[in-house]
């Protein structure tokens, strides 16, 4: 792949998360937050004439693409506001209300997996990589692309593996995704996005007047700058795994050769899919000593949805 | 496309000596690369009534983009641990140019592209690579789990050279000697990308062929010339496949039907709790420290749980006490060929339309579907879908929701979930 050059242009990727449950309990609002995104939005658009935008919002039930828009809204003209700026920010905080008015109305549960503080991100991670599959194969230069999560709603775990998609199919296509989480614990799924595609994982600050700040310094800069920018890091990421017979945490482990089931000790037949394994382990005997690690303070990061994975 | 992407005919004895052959063995767009004289691409660019030549490069585009295959979706059960041995044939029928620039430069980027792809897509799987020159075979790259090791063989100057006449039996028994030690839960299969039309051999190639259907080995061969008789023998009695390479992107898509994993079809194929590794990744070190794998001083790495050595990249096998290092995400990865998605039909202009632009990428659908399939150049092959140049519109069976084809392409080969169902 070839070196970004200062010139070339970007596309950002904004992803929206409204769910209104998650954000209910954060005491940063919703409000306040989108503000503060809008002026991060306008920030981006003015560094660059070409810089193309996408934004995405995601609830529980839907995930929906605010801009650009399918049908051309009219809004009213402001001679004091620059124009494109204008129609992004009505485009999105018109949508935005419009989602969390209409989640309430909806009655009925079409996503059984997904509970209440949750929102669908997978779907909404996939479609941003369909909306920038199209933009980067539609323009003969160069575009470099990221995606911006900013993220208030719980992992689901039903979503792992189709997480896990997205976010290597992210990696393939040089796609950094950087990810703002406002409230709540660590987004397990989301740090590893950030870890695996380069991008940022950010915490912000409870009181979410810093959330600005902290966007504006980490995720404005493009793939250019990123290169001589030191980004902030993270604290280590735990890859480790956990075993799915006694959720411990293992760093050697055994793996069903079928459908890739990890255990912490040997058994007869994998509880997952039924295969009856042979015994042919020469090397056990060393690694048993050492195999199966006290369950750690720190929850792995890996696979901790992994242990709910049903293969049907 | 009757010959390069199925076996040309079920009967084997069946030997066509008519050189021109019937008119359907030739391939929709010319044939073999072999067999054509001049490229001469501008004859195909006719200017349209207004004297302008986009409509026409559009529906060229829209062709080359319409080879959606369709894909095997059934849940069954598929060797995800592989061990391949891929035989490049260095002799000197390896230098005619009718792959551009040359057959062995053509080989060779490929196999580039392939090893890449193929790392990608079995990340705890392993390669080894074969050349076979002089009636010699000789190896490469031993089995390894890190693609760097073959590509960097691959590029090695000295590695290049062709030479003398290919010897099929001196590899195939180089390779089943590699494979022997791959523990029996993995795959063993070989990919053959072959020039030659004949192969050097020390023995009787058909004991080779009973000692590779005992070891449980799968042949599959690409070959740039033509069907040579035993080279698809071989393929066949071991349960590969054996295809004719038409041109470069037809030989781009034929080695990398390998990149999938097959389906298992022996009995005999056991399975087995494999023993791996889930390192930490150290990276507050306050001084460089050498990686045991290559030998390069640097600040972050993985501490092999066993030995406590570090390596670089992960996932690998530790090369000071050979446990296969691995992280979690790289398990998750190789998931969705185990639950493959399913194809999206094409809705015809009579269906419902459920959505008002593409549920992927919010492209807005081109006005009449059906002024804009006739509308195009009426070269689409047949049987294949129909839609010609129009942007078709492709439906998920399960959520019911529409895509253009861009996306469904996207979403198959690249992001192996359906935005809908997730």
């Amino acid at each position: 792949m070839s070196e970004p050059l200062e010139s070339d242009p970007s596309l950002l990727v904004v992803v929206l998360d409204v769910n209104a449950s998650a954000w209910s309990k954060s005491p940063l609002t919703v409000g306040n937050a989108l503000q503060q995104m809008v002026i991060f939005i306008n920030a981006y658009l003015a560094l660059k004439p070409e810089n193309n935008l996408v934004v995405l919002a995601a609830n529980k039930r839907e995930c929906k693409c605010l801009y650009p828009a399918d049908r051309t809204t009219t809004i009213e003209r402001d001679i004091r506001v620059y124009e494109q700026f204008r129609v992004v920010d009505a485009t999105v905080l018109s949508g935005v209300q419009s989602m969390l008015s209409g989640a309430e109305a909806m009655v009925g549960d079409p996503n059984l997996g997904i509970e209440e503080g949750q929102t669908l991100m997978s779907r909404a991670l996939s479609r941003a990589l369909c909306h920038i599959h199209r933009v980067v194969e539609g323009t003969k230069s160069k575009v470099w692309s990221r995606m911006l999560v900013l993220s208030a709603a719980d992992d689901a775990p039903r979503e792992y593996i189709s997480l896990m998609n997205t976010i290597f199919a992210a990696q393939r296509m040089g796609v950094l995704i950087d990810i703002c989480k406002v409230f709540g614990g660590d987004s397990v799924f989301l740090q590893q996005a950030a870890e695996i595609t380069g991008g940022n994982y950010l915490k912000v600050d409870t009181n979410g007047e810093s959330m600005l700040q902290t966007l504006m310094f980490t995720c404005l800069a493009d793939h250019y700058t990123r290169e001589v920018l030191v980004a902030p890091t993270n604290e280590t990421i735990d890859f480790r795994a956990t075993c799915f017979c006694h959720k411990r945490v293992v760093d050697i482990g055994y793996v069903c050769s079928v459908c890739l089931s990890i255990f912490c000790e040997l058994a007869p037949v994998c509880s997952t899919c039924q295969t009856k394994f042979s015994f042919r382990i020469a090397r056990s005997e060393s690694a048993q000593s050492n195999g199966v690690l006290k369950q750690s303070p720190k929850p792995a990061a890996a696979t901790v949805a992994m242990s709910s994975l049903t293969l049907s | 496309m009757a010959k390069g992407n199925k076996e040309p005919a079920d009967d084997e004895d069946y030997i066509d000596i008519d050189d021109t052959g019937p008119g359907d063995l030739k391939g929709a767009d010319g044939g073999y690369a072999w067999e054509e004289e001049y490229k001469r691409s501008w004859d195909v660019i006719q200017e349209d009534a207004s004297g302008s030549i986009q409509s026409i490069v559009l529906g060229i585009n829209d062709q080359l983009r319409h080879k959606r295959r369709v894909r095997d979706t059934e849940a069954i059960q598929r060797g995800i641990i592989r061990h391949v041995v891929l035989i490049i044939d260095q002799s000197e029928n390896m230098n005619l140019r009718d792959l551009m620039p040359t057959r062995i430069q053509a080989t060779l980027t490929m196999a580039n592209a392939f090893i890449g792809e193929y790392f990608d897509q079995n990340p705890i799987s392993q390669l080894s690579i074969i050349a076979t020159k002089d009636g010699l075979a000789e190896k490469l790259t031993d089995l390894s789990g890190n693609p760097m090791d073959h590509l960097g063989a691959l590029k090695d100057k000295a590695n290049k050279d062709l030479a003398g006449e290919p010897s099929l039996q001196n590899a195939l028994e180089l390779a089943m000697h590699t494979l022997k030690r791959a523990p029996t839960h993995g795959s063993r299969e070989v990919v053959c990308v072959i020039g030659s039309l004949t192969t050097c051999d020390p023995g009787d190639i058909a004991q080779t062929l009973e000692a590779l259907k005992t070891a449980q080995v799968r042949v599959s061969m690409v070959h740039l010339a033509a069907e040579v008789h035993v080279f698809k023998r071989i393929c066949k009695e071991t349960g590969g496949v054996f295809y004719v390479a038409q041109n470069e992107d037809n030989m781009k898509d034929l080695l990398f039907e390998n990149v999938p994993p097959p389906p298992i079809v022996s009995a005999k194929a056991t399975s087995d709790m494999i023993q791996m590794g889930f390192p930490i990744k150290a990276n507050n070190a306050e001084v460089p420290t050498p990686c045991v794998c290559h030998h390069e001083l640097g600040f972050v790495g993985y501490i092999c749980p066993r030995c406590k050595s570090k390596v670089c990249t992960l996932p690998t096998d530790c090369d000071v006490c050979g446990l296969p290092l691995v992280s979690a995400p790289h398990l998750a990865r190789s998931y969705h060929h185990l639950f493959p998605e399913e194809n999206f039909k094409e809705v015809v202009s009579g269906d419902m339309a459920v959505d008002s632009t593409c549920f992927g990428c919010g492209a807005v659908w081109a006005e009449p579907l059906v002024a804009a399939a006739a509308a195009a150049p009426d070269t689409s092959e047949p049987g294949g879908g129909g839609g010609g140049g129009g942007p078709g519109k492709y439906r998920c069976p399960r959520c019911k929701h529409d895509y253009c084809l861009e996306c469904d392409i996207f979403i198959h080969e690249t992001l192996h979930n359906c935005p809908g169902c997730v």
